[in-house]
Order: C-alpha cells, then sequence, then structure tokens
C-alpha cells in the first residue's frame, strides 16, 4: 500500500473518480492536517476536525487542478490554511455584528498542551501560523511562503516577531 | 533571534512535531461527506462504449472473423508483410472493448 505514489492516488481520483484512491490519501494525511487547525485554533478539536473534513473535501472537489508542482502534502496545507483564513475573516465579520466572544479551550487542555497553547495565543494569526508550518511541521521558509502565499520576506518578519514573543514568554515561565 | 532562543523554541514544540494523530473515524466521516462527483459521466460514457462494442462484436459475429482472419494472418504473414484488412478492424474492436473493460473494473478498484 505504502509503495502507491500520492500522484499515482491523485490521478486515480482525478481520472477515474476512485474514492477508495481518495480515501488512503485522506489517512495518509489526516493526522498533520488535523495537527494544524488544532494548533491554529489554540486546540479546539471539535472546530479543528470540522475544518479538516472541509479541507479535504475542498481538495477532493478540486483534485483535477492539482498539477504536482509541489508535493500533495504541501498543496493540501495551502488549502488548510485557506479554510482557515476564511473561517477567521468570516468569524470576524460575524463578531463585528452579533459580538460573539472568542471560543476558548485552553481550560480544557492538560498542562502542558496548556502551556503550548497559552504561548500560540500570544501570536497574530499569521505570526501563529508561520511559526507552526516551520516548528512543528517543518517546512523551510519557501514552503510556508508557498503554503500562506505570503513573500518570503513577510514569512521571516512573522517568524521573527513570533520567535521573539515566545522565547519571552516561555523564559519568563521557567523553560529557560 | 539568537541560537539558544532558537534552540529553546524547537525543545518546545518538539513534542507537538512528533505528535500523530490517530484517525479514530475522521477518514470515515469525510468519506460519508464526500459529494458525488460530476464525474459519473465519464462512467456512463465507458459503459456505453463496452456495451457498443459488444454488440457490434455478437452481431458481425466478431469471433468467427476473429479466428478465420487470426488463422489466414498466421498462415500468409511468414510469407507476406500483413497490410489493412478486415482483420485490422475486428482486431480494433476487440482492443477498444478491452480497454472499456479494463477502465470499468479500474473504476472500481480495490486498492487497499
Amino acid at each position: 500500500m505504502a509503495s502507491i505514489t500520492d500522484i499515482s492516488l491523485v490521478a486515480q481520483v482525478a481520472v477515474l473518480g476512485n474514492r477508495k484512491a481518495f480515501d488512503e490519501l485522506v489517512r495518509r494525511y489526516q493526522s498533520p492536517v488535523r495537527r494544524f487547525f488544532l494548533h491554529q485554533t489554540l486546540g479546539d478539536e471539535q472546530l479543528s476536525d470540522d475544518l479538516a473534513q472541509d479541507t479535504f473535501i475542498k481538495a477532493y472537489m478540486n483534485i483535477s487542478k492539482f498539477k504536482g508542482l509541489a508535493s500533495f502534502q504541501t498543496w493540501l496545507m495551502r488549502i488548510a490554511y485557506n479554510v482557515f483564513y476564511d473561517y477567521t475573516r468570516s468569524r470576524k465579520q460575524t463578531e463585528d455584528i452579533d459580538g460573539i466572544p472568542e471560543r476558548s479551550t485552553l481550560q480544557a487542555q492538560p498542562s502542558l498542551k496548556m502551556d503550548l497553547y497559552h504561548a500560540l495565543a500570544l501570536l497574530k494569526p499569521d505570526e501563529r501560523t508561520c511559526i507552526t508550518l516551520q516548528l512543528v511541521d517543518g517546512y523551510d521558509i519557501a514552503k510556508v511562503a508557498q503554503i500562506t502565499q505570503m513573500k518570503e520576506g513577510t514569512v521571516k518578519s512573522h517568524l521573527s516577531r513570533g520567535k521573539e514573543k515566545l522565547a519571552n514568554y516561555l523564559k519568563q515561565n521557567g523553560y529557560g | 533571534m539568537d541560537e539558544q532562543n532558537e534552540k529553546l523554541l524547537r525543545q518546545f514544540f518538539s513534542e507537538s512535531a512528533e505528535q500523530k494523530i490517530e484517525d479514530n473515524g475522521f477518514t470515515e466521516k469525510v468519506m460519508d461527506r464526500l459529494p458525488v462527483r460530476v464525474k459519473r459521466y465519464t462512467r456512463i460514457w465507458t459503459i456505453f462504449c463496452v456495451l457498443f462494442a459488444a454488440v457490434l462484436f455478437t452481431v458481425f459475429h466478431g469471433w468467427e472473423l476473429l479466428l478465420v482472419q487470426f488463422e489466414v494472418f498466421i498462415r500468409t504473414s511468414i510469407a507476406e508483410p500483413p497490410h489493412a484488412n478486415p482483420l485490422m478492424v475486428v482486431f480494433t474492436l476487440f482492443c477498444l472493448m478491452m480497454i472499456g473493460i479494463y477502465e470499468l473494473l479500474s473504476y472500481e478498484r480495490v486498492i487497499r
């Protein structure tokens, strides 16, 4: 099973409409996609899973647009980023109108996770995205720029500011 | 950003970087929510082609033509080079039918 490449699976989905092939792609990449959303939502599991589901459905609907220029995972993460961007924009509009308070799940997390999400909560959304894509998902600056469609210089700025905030927070809380 | 801070952050995020989230039915939920793709017409067209080829093959007694022409082909191919003839037409139809069947089977192929 592992020998079947992503490209082969994508081709089976795009050309033959093979749902089993897409099932395999979801199994392969559900973990990094859900983890990405967990960090962006500061540990809201339900919301993360909803957004991850939306991501895979969008990927399925647009799979014929995948040209193989980047890896399938990078392409998927770009969709995930767009899904989260759309979500935050729509939520901001709703909050502006209705005054709905921001969702918080920080109290429900175990200690270390709580520290992680408290630390990430200090960052602006773009800083958080760049930081987690680099330090958790292991993407280099070029890939982060590709996923977020930001310029590399902008990514570097977000990383620099975010890391400074995080380092200060960690030192103040006995990690340094 | 000095190296010390970088090291501190990498240590802090190391556990998250190694975190694997178990599927726990997530994939099934995604597959249940997948819309039916417009590509259904592809399958209908494939079935139509296969049926059409099968009908032609039956109506024109393709198997008889195949056998006769194959025998002739074998006997004469050594003596003279092959050229376009009814055999080629029947053989092409047969190949098209095989391709259609293959595509139909591939559509449903279980890859797991």
